[in-house]
Order: structure tokens, then C-alpha cells, then sequence
């Protein structure tokens, strides 16, 4: 699927989608995660055809799904708002689409023994959804929007509305699900442990615009700016002035702090940046690191299998710091000075 | 102020839009539309544009013109002036390709009284020439989504409310229609068949179709319409987002139960912690209006330093009044 300038404009003036593009080898689950706002609900509505987009281009098999009208799109659909008819069992919620599009009714049985097998859910055939769990529905949803075998498969926070156990196992079963029938998927939540989980792409979203596409593990090793740092997982930002000195590359924060850097991101002498490095990059009272510094304990917190200290440096900034829970928890009391460091190409310059 | 204009987006750049094919992305195209009885115009230089796979809510109470126009649109009664085009086609000339292609369910749909449900259906199939052995099983399929299994056998006329719209709209669909124009498709009825006829409007939606639905129901507008108007005197005075509609004036409104001798104790609480809101009491009541939705927190917290016994405290469930209200308030300002 290729997306071409796609834009989006609400009333004429809101402009939801900027001129959006996007290309997605057969096959490949991409993500957009945004917070609310960012455009990532109207780009799936726009191709689903429930929202008419202002310009663009999207490519599937050579063909312009924008010129056909909604009804001949054929894309697999799962939203949290389309729910299971209680009333009918599992096979006639799987048929429905087809029965919807008036198929004949032997294409319909292969097509539902396909589907039903798919999802794993043979010898449920006859339940009916109450009598189904949490899980099982959503495979039945995941049937029901697969069954025709749409080359492009579209899910908006499919799993919003479950509690997190519920969550993480159908994650996993949704994964396994879009590998074995190889449908090119594009994904929309807010969770950014879900996208991480599920995707071979995250597209980070703001303002209608994609600000990083990449690997969830590119993404997170290294985000591009501030915003993508900053939205996926925590981290730990320094703002400062880059010092060039012969094979020396050096931050100076804006409190005085000057540290060693591996490289500068192409940042010149004298520019002004933004360095981070991720809280469990920060190792604490551990022999050799590359950078280290004494600073003061002020906070520590647990959170089940990870501590979290806050420390502050000489200088006055704050860092956070994640460690794995060893048992000894009283290590760390506020107030305790430490020595903490970490390997010098963990600290990185954000590129823009 | 949220973005609810009276203004349709503009038409650019939409690859098969030129002018000499037809735009499959407008369902309906509604251009300054009046339709007069008389001297009184039921319908006064409405303009829409509906897009193919939305669900469009037309907001407005009986006598706004929301029956006269689907009429329109469906060729039964022609326009005084202005002009529409539904599916690509006039509703004047080509009115019977129009319904051919479109589910229409009127306020009062006409079902044969001494006929069975499934006769009443097979009747029409026979009417809308659908091959018979094709009419049975889209029949079957119908009758199974609607719940109407126990009930097919039956004559229409013991039919309950429910059943018997349940029934009109199954009809509706008979013919595999793309559009769907629904008259108040809701009021009155059961919980079991609303339920049935909001998942079967989202389930036609789901499968590309596209629908207009004339309700003044807020709720329901909120949770089946991408966009809605609000119709007023057979002009739209509103069109948006449901949230963004319902919003601006759910979000104002609060009611607070006490302890009705803490009231003064109250008011003044509210008075000197948020000020510029408009209290009126009733016994027990407490109700705050231009109170925005994250002012709420605030509310509670100078209730209860000022140690007034709190019971309840809820947000008022906006009406269509409400929305009227609201419009017309911030059009007058």
C-alpha cells in the first residue's frame, strides 16, 4: 500500500492529515501512535472511505482505493465500535460480511471453515458471543474482518476497550494471527507497549504529520527530536550547547554540566541541542563507565520489577534512573550519595 | 469555541472527480434546496453534501424538514427551487433508479397488517424483481440479523412496535441498497430492537454503505453519525462532529445534590471559587451552568473545604433544546 500526500481538512480549516505519506510492503504491520489529536484516526477513516481526505493518492495493487467508492475498497475493518451480534453465533457473526454482500451460501461455509480455523476457534462454531471470553470474541472480530481476504487490513485500538492482562495475551494472538495470514496491516493506538509489541514499523504522529517512522527498536535507541524521545518510553533530556574541540565532542548544559559525547549527530560547534539518554542506560555504583559523576539520591520508587531513583548531579539536574529490582531494595535511601555513569554512546544528540 | 461550521469541505485534488464522471465519494449532493407548502418554506436553501461511506445524522425535531427533504431526495416531491443529486442521479428524472438503489424507512412504514413478516419481505423482493431463489437467501439473512426468527410466521399486524421496525428496516435493505435514508428510525422502541437496528446501521457502514439519519436524538447521533447537521426551520444552522456539537454544551451544565440546609453554605462555596458561573437552587439541588467540563474538579474540591455534605454530583445529559440553545446563544453574541 502506498500512500501518497494524503491530507485531511476538517471545515476547511482543521487540518487533521498534512500531506501524509506512506508506503507499506505487502505483509508488514505498521503502527501509528500518536497522542489524541495527531491525525492517526483520520488517516484510517480517510481510507476506509468514512471520512472524505482533501487530496492524496492510496495505492493497493496498483489500483486508487479514493477512486472506489467505500462499498468496493474491500479492506478488513476491526473498530472498537463494531461489535459482535450477541445474537447470532460465532460462524453467522464470521459469515456476515459475505451474507451482508449476498454470496452463495457454499462459498459462504468454505469461506467461514477458513476463517474459523484461522482464528483458532474450531468447535466454537455454534457458541454465542456471551458465551465467549474476552479473547475469543476479538478472534471472532478478527475473523469476521479477514474473511473475504482484503489485501489491506485496517484496526483502530482494537484492543482498547480490555483490561491490561486481557491486553498483553491478545497481542500477542493478533500477531500471530496477521503473520500466518500475511495481510498488510495498519494499526492506530495511543499505547505506545502495544505498538512496540505488535509492529515491524511505528509511525510516530503529530499534528498530521508522521515525525519518525522506523523499527520500534530504531525508535527507541534513536528517536529523532524531543517529541519522539519523549513519547516513546521515558527519557531523560539535557538541553545544551555542543563544544567541538579537535576529536572532542562535549555538552555543556545550560546548568554547566560538560559532558563527554560519542559523536554529535552532525550538530556544529557553538549549536544549541538536546541530548538524552534512557533511565535504565544509567548505571549506578558499577565499575568501569565510560562517563561518571557523583550525585545525591533523592527519590526512590518501586515499580514492581523495576526501581526508579531520581538523583540530582552537582550541577543541579535531575536524572531518572531505572534498575532492576535485586531484592535489595534499601540501597538507595534519599539523601545517599552515589556514583552513577554510563557508556559514552548512550548519551545521544537528537537530531532535530 | 469548537469547529462547527455551516460550510462544507471543499472538493480537491480527489483522483476520478473530474467533472465528466461521476464523484463517488458524494452519496448526496444537496444544493440550495427549497421545497414551499404553500407560502411557509418546509425546506429553505438547504445545502449538503453527504459522503459516500459516512453515517450523515440530520439533527432536528418533527417540522424541521428532515421528512420533506428525504422525500425529496427520493423523487416522491419535487423541489420549489434548487436542485439535489443522489448516488450521481436527479431524484426528479431518475427517481425510480434512485429508490432501486437506495433503503428508504419513512416515519410510518406501510407493511401489509394481515400479511406474515416473511411474506411482507418476499412481496417486496418480488416488487424490487429479485430472482426468487437470491430474494430467499438474502430473506434468511435478514430475518436471522434482525432477531426476527420467532416472529417470521407471525401476521404483522400483532406485531409490537419494535418487531414491527425491526421488520420495515429489514425491508429497507432488502434489495442490497448502497444508501439508506432513515426517518427516526428508534423512537419508541424496545431496548432489544434499538440495539438490533444501531448494530445493523454500523454493520451496513462497516461494509462501505452509506446513511442518513434524520433523528433528534442526541445520543444517537453521538453514537452512530461521523458528522451531523442540526436542521432548524428547514435550514441548517450547524454542522460538525457529534462530539464537538454535543460538547459545547453537555460540557456547561452540572447538577449537584447536598444536604439542602448546607445550600447557601454552597453557594457561596461555588460563587467565591469559580466565578462567573450561574447557580439556581431547588431544595436539595444545586445547579451550575457555564461550568466548563475540567472546572468540575475545582467544584467538587470547594464543596468540601467548605464542608458541605456532597451526594452527587453529574453533568446534565445535553438535549437538542440544548444544542438549539447553545447555537442560538453564541449566533446572538
Amino acid at each position: 500500500m502506498q500512500i501518497q500526500s494524503l491530507s485531511v481538512v476538517y471545515d476547511e480549516n482543521i487540518t487533521a492529515v498534512d500531506g501524509l505519506d506512506l508506503d507499506i510492503p505487502p505483509g508488514e504491520f505498521v503502527t501509528l501512535l500518536g497522542p489524541s489529536g495527531s491525525g492517526k484516526t483520520s488517516i484510517l477513516m480517510a481510507l476506509a472511505g468514512f471520512v472524505r481526505p482533501s487530496s492524496g493518492h492510496v495505492f493497493v495493487d496498483s489500483r486508487d482505493l479514493l477512486a472506489l467508492p467505500p462499498n468496493e475498497r474491500n479492506l478488513g475493518l476491526v473498530v472498537q465500535s463494531y461489535a459482535l451480534f450477541p445474537h447470532m453465533t460465532v460462524e453467522q457473526n464470521i459469515a456476515f460480511p459475505l451474507r451482508m454482500r449476498n454470496w452463495k451460501q457454499t462459498d459462504i461455509d468454505q469461506a467461514v471453515r477458513q476463517a474459523v480455523r484461522m482464528v483458532q476457534l474450531r468447535g466454537y462454531e455454534k457458541r454465542k458471543p456471551g458465551q465467549l471470553s474476552g479473547g475469543e470474541q476479538q478472534r471472532v472480530a478478527l475473523a469476521r474482518a479477514t474473511i473475504f481476504d482484503p489485501p489491506v487490513m485496517l484496526m483502530d485500538e482494537p484492543l482498547g476497550a480490555l483490561d491490561r492482562q486481557l491486553r498483553d495475551q491478545l497481542q500477542s494472538e493478533l500477531k500471530a494471527i496477521q503473520q500466518r495470514t500475511g495481510i498488510t496491516t495498519l494499526y492506530v493506538t495511543h499505547d505506545q507497549d502495544e505498538a512496540m509489541a505488535l509492529s515491524d514499523r511505528i509511525a510516530i504522529m503529530r499534528d498530521g504529520s508522521i515525525e519518525q517512522i522506523a523499527s520500534p527498536q530504531e525508535l527507541y535507541e534513536r528517536p529523532r527530536n524531543t517529541f519522539v524521545a519523549g513519547f516513546l518510553g521515558e527519557s531523560n533530556v539535557l538541553q545544551g550547547t555542543i563544544h567541538l574541540t579537535g576529536n572532542r565532542v562535549e555538552l555543556e548544559t545550560d546548568a554547566g554540566w560538560r559532558l563527554p559525547l560519542a559523536d554529535a549527530s552532525g550538530a556544529g560547534d557553538r549549536h544549541r541541542v538536546h541530548a538524552q539518554i534512557r533511565p535504565e542506560r544509567i548505571l549506578v555504583e558499577e565499575d568501569p563507565m565510560d562517563v561518571h559523576t557523583t550525585a545525591e539520591v533523592i527519590d526512590q520508587s518501586f515499580a514492581g520489577e523495576m526501581i526508579r531513583l531520581t538523583v540530582r548531579v552537582p550541577s543541579g539536574e535531575q536524572l531518572a534512573i531505572k534498575r532492576q529490582n535485586s531484592g535489595r531494595t534499601s540501597d538507595f535511601q534519599p539523601g545517599r550519595q552515589v556514583t552513577i555513569g554510563w557508556a559514552l554512546q548512550d548519551m545521544m544528540v537528537l537530531r532535530d | 469555541m469548537t469547529s462547527v461550521s455551516a460550510e462544507t469541505a471543499k472538493q480537491t485534488d480527489i483522483p476520478g472527480a473530474n467533472s465528466e464522471r461521476v464523484d463517488v465519494s458524494i452519496a448526496i449532493d444537496i444544493q440550495n434546496l427549497t421545497r414551499h407548502y404553500g407560502e411557509e418554506p418546509a425546506v429553505n436553501d438547504l445545502n449538503l453534501q453527504v459522503f459516500a461511506g459516512e453515517v450523515f445524522g440530520l439533527l432536528g425535531h418533527n417540522g424541521a424538514g428532515k421528512t420533506t427533504t428525504i422525500r425529496m431526495l427520493t423523487g416522491l416531491i419535487t423541489p420549489t427551487s434548487g436542485s439535489a443529486q443522489v448516488l450521481g442521479l436527479d431524484p426528479t428524472f431518475e427517481g425510480s433508479e434512485i429508490r432501486a438503489r437506495t433503503g428508504v424507512l419513512t416515519e410510518t412504514p406501510a407493511l401489509d397488517s394481515r400479511l406474515t413478516g416473511r411474506e411482507n419481505l418476499a412481496f417486496f423482493a418480488d416488487f424490487f424483481d429479485i430472482e426468487p431463489h437470491r430474494a430467499r437467501h438474502r430473506i434468511d439473512f435478514l430475518i436471522d440479523a434482525f432477531e426476527l426468527q420467532e416472529h417470521e410466521q407471525d401476521r404483522v399486524g400483532t406485531y409490537s412496535r419494535g418487531l414491527h421496525q425491526r421488520l420495515a428496516l429489514a425491508r429497507a435493505m432488502l434489495h442490497e441498497p448502497e444508501l439508506l435514508l432513515l426517518d427516526e428510525p428508534t423512537p419508541g422502541l424496545d431496548p432489544v430492537a434499538t440495539r438490533v437496528v444501531h448494530l445493523m446501521i454500523r454493520a451496513f457502514r462497516s461494509e462501505g454503505g452509506t446513511v442518513l439519519l434524520c433523528t433528534h436524538n442526541l445520543e444517537e447521533a453521538e453514537r452512530l453519525c461521523d458528522r451531523v447537521g442540526v436542521l432548524e426551520r428547514g435550514q441548517m444552522i450547524a454542522m460538525g462532529n457529534p462530539r464537538d456539537l454535543t460538547s459545547r454544551v453537555a460540557d456547561q451544565q452540572v447538577e449537584v445534590e447536598i444536604a439542602p440546609r448546607f445550600r447557601d453554605r454552597a453557594i457561596e462555596a461555588i460563587t467565591r471559587a469559580i466565578p462567573g458561573v450561574r447557580i439556581a437552587t431547588v431544595d436539595h439541588l444545586v445547579r451550575v451552568d457555564g461550568l466548563p467540563r475540567n472546572r468540575i474538579p475545582d467544584l467538587v474540591e470547594a464543596l468540601a473545604n467548605a464542608r458541605v455534605p456532597v451526594y452527587r454530583v453529574e453533568p446534565r445529559v445535553s438535549s437538542l433544546e440544548d444544542v438549539y440553545f447553545a447555537l442560538h446563544e453564541s449566533r446572538s453574541r
